[in-house]
């Protein structure tokens, strides 16, 4: 079952099967997917179309395993992860929640863009992760991150008035497109990573202080990487998922490491 | 991938070396005429069509033909050319004839001209408060150094920043810099256009112009620098 980590995070190893039932349990419907896995080849055309350009494609500084341990600390020190830039716009207490839609995909998406924005010290401005809806037709179903990634730069995602409408789950398309304003909050740059040096993408990135939309097969579920500790020789990853906790939640073990994940690196300008 | 990557910046790094953009006179007074030619040597097959165009976005300039006519104050300016070409072969099918596509490619070059004299900004008055903004490359953020990107990214230095009594408003990636800015921000931004990122632009909180400098190395140079002593 999961623990307490000393700073009073819930901790889930993922090599403990209790622990994996525990997190599939959050599910309003376990054996129900709510990300499907990629379906873009990593650096092919297909994934430049949505917008995703492989991290090793731009001038490629990444930082080697030896370095992991120094580089996360530092960042930690001087409060560059991403982690720090989330609560800006969700502090410690606050419970971010999907309330049982099928939706991670846009929660966790769309907090990436919340943290992006607060790392660009934009002014703060709540999205609605329910208002990417049309993504679906406004089903209550499961998605692809690069269908997400494609319509947070193309479309935008639409501004919420206050915290609770963040969390609603008004499924109305008249409503959100009444609201309108979502071209102002648009995706810009997003770097893609590679699944065999993964670690190393999800290092790299998050020490540059942009958080990575991730998912696991394993989960059928999408979250946000907002930063890596190390414990000892033990990574402990800091994940803000969208199941109404009130803080970061930590993943250990094997199947911590993201089957796929996206790094959030700019948004438009437009206000 | 790592290798069609290398062979398209040797290719690019190839290009620029054998063709280039001349300018005339080679050492321009401000708001004086400047005649920019792009010159693409033996870069493209005999033959082909070029289509391009320029672009200058500090400058006054108009297209006249292959070259163009600048107008520029003082200061750095950077001229870019870039376009495509088309080699074509007629190919007679029956009583018709077409042009079948045989090659293309593309070029893109720039030049960087110094017009009269650099003109340094003046220091900052000390103990004076600013409203920052940072432009930064997001395709370049892996290339900083960690002590640049922490100027960047980090929320202790922020804090510090706020706590002196600056306020740092934003940083900006490099594709939101244009020419027509809009918005609270558009004075900033049209102070770095064509300039070299990274890039700190600042302004007092008082008001006044914004005055911008290279990024610098660390936050102690950051510091050197509100305080007045750049």
């Amino acid at each position: 079952m999961p623990i307490k980590t000393r700073d009073n995070l819930l901790s889930f190893n993922t090599d403990d099967p209790s622990d994996v039932n525990a997190l599939k349990r959050q599910k309003h419907r376990p054996e129900f997917p709510e990300v499907w896995p990629r379906r873009t080849v990593y650096g092919s055309a297909e994934a430049f179309d949505d917008g995703l350009v492989p991290v090793e494609a731009v001038p490629d500084v990444l930082i080697s395993e030896s370095d992991y341990g120094d580089a996360l600390k530092r960042a930690h020190e001087e409060q560059s992860l991403p982690l720090y830039h989330m609560y800006q716009w969700r502090p410690k207490g606050t419970r971010y929640n999907q309330d049982g839609l099928g939706y991670c995909w846009t929660w966790s998406g769309t907090g990436c863009m919340m943290t992006t924005r607060a790392a660009e010290d934009k002014p703060l401005q709540y999205l609605a992760p329910v208002s990417m809806g049309f993504l679906v037709n406004w089903r209550n179903a499961g998605n692809y991150l690069s269908s997400y990634i494609k319509g947070a730069r193309e479309k935008g995602v639409c501004p919420a008035d206050d915290w609770d409408e963040v969390n609603s789950t008004n499924r109305s398309s008249r409503y959100w497109e009444e609201k309108n304003q979502r071209d102002k909050y648009r995706l810009d740059l997003v770097w893609d990573t590679r699944r065999s040096a993964m670690t190393q993408h999800c290092v790299s990135i998050l020490c540059y202080g942009r958080s990575l939309y991730i998912a696991y097969n394993w989960w059928g579920h999408a979250l946000e990487l907002v930063g890596i500790r190390m414990d000892g020789s033990k990574m402990e990853w800091l994940i803000s998922n969208s199941h109404g906790e009130d803080d970061v939640i930590v993943l250990t073990g094997s199947r911590a490491i993201p089957d796929e994940a996206y790094g959030f690196i700019s948004t438009v300008l437009a206000e | 991938m790592r290798t069609i990557l290398f062979a398209a910046l040797a290719w690019l790094v190839t290009s620029a070396a054998a063709a280039q953009i001349t300018i005339t006179p080679e050492e321009p007074e401000p708001y004086n005429i400047i005649i920019a030619t792009v010159n693409l040597g033996d870069q493209i097959p005999e033959g082909a069509k070029v289509r391009g165009s320029w672009n200058v976005p500090t400058c006054d300039w108009t297209p006249c033909g292959e070259t163009i006519h600048i107008s520029a104050k003082p200061g750095k300016h950077v001229i870019r050319a870039s376009g495509v070409w088309v080699l074509t072969k007629d190919v007679t099918v029956g009583e018709e004839t077409f042009p079948v596509l045989v090659d293309f490619g593309q070029y893109s070059y720039t030049k960087e001209v110094l017009v009269g004299e650099d003109p340094v900004p003046p220091p900052p008055p000390p103990n004076s408060k600013y409203e920052i903004v940072v432009f930064y490359e997001g395709d370049k953020l892996d290339n900083y150094s960690q002590d640049q990107r922490s100027l960047l990214t980090s929320r202790v230095l922020r804090q510090k920043l706020e706590n002196e009594g600056h306020d740092f408003l934003q940083i900006v990636e490099a594709r939101a810099i244009t020419t027509t800015p809009e918005g609270s921000l558009a004075d900033f931004i049209k102070s770095v256009v064509g300039d070299s990122l990274p890039r700190l632009a600042i302004r007092p909180v008082s008001g006044g112009p914004v005055q911008d400098f290279p990024l610098p190395e660390n936050d102690e140079g950051l510091m050197k620098i509100l305080n007045g002593g750049a």
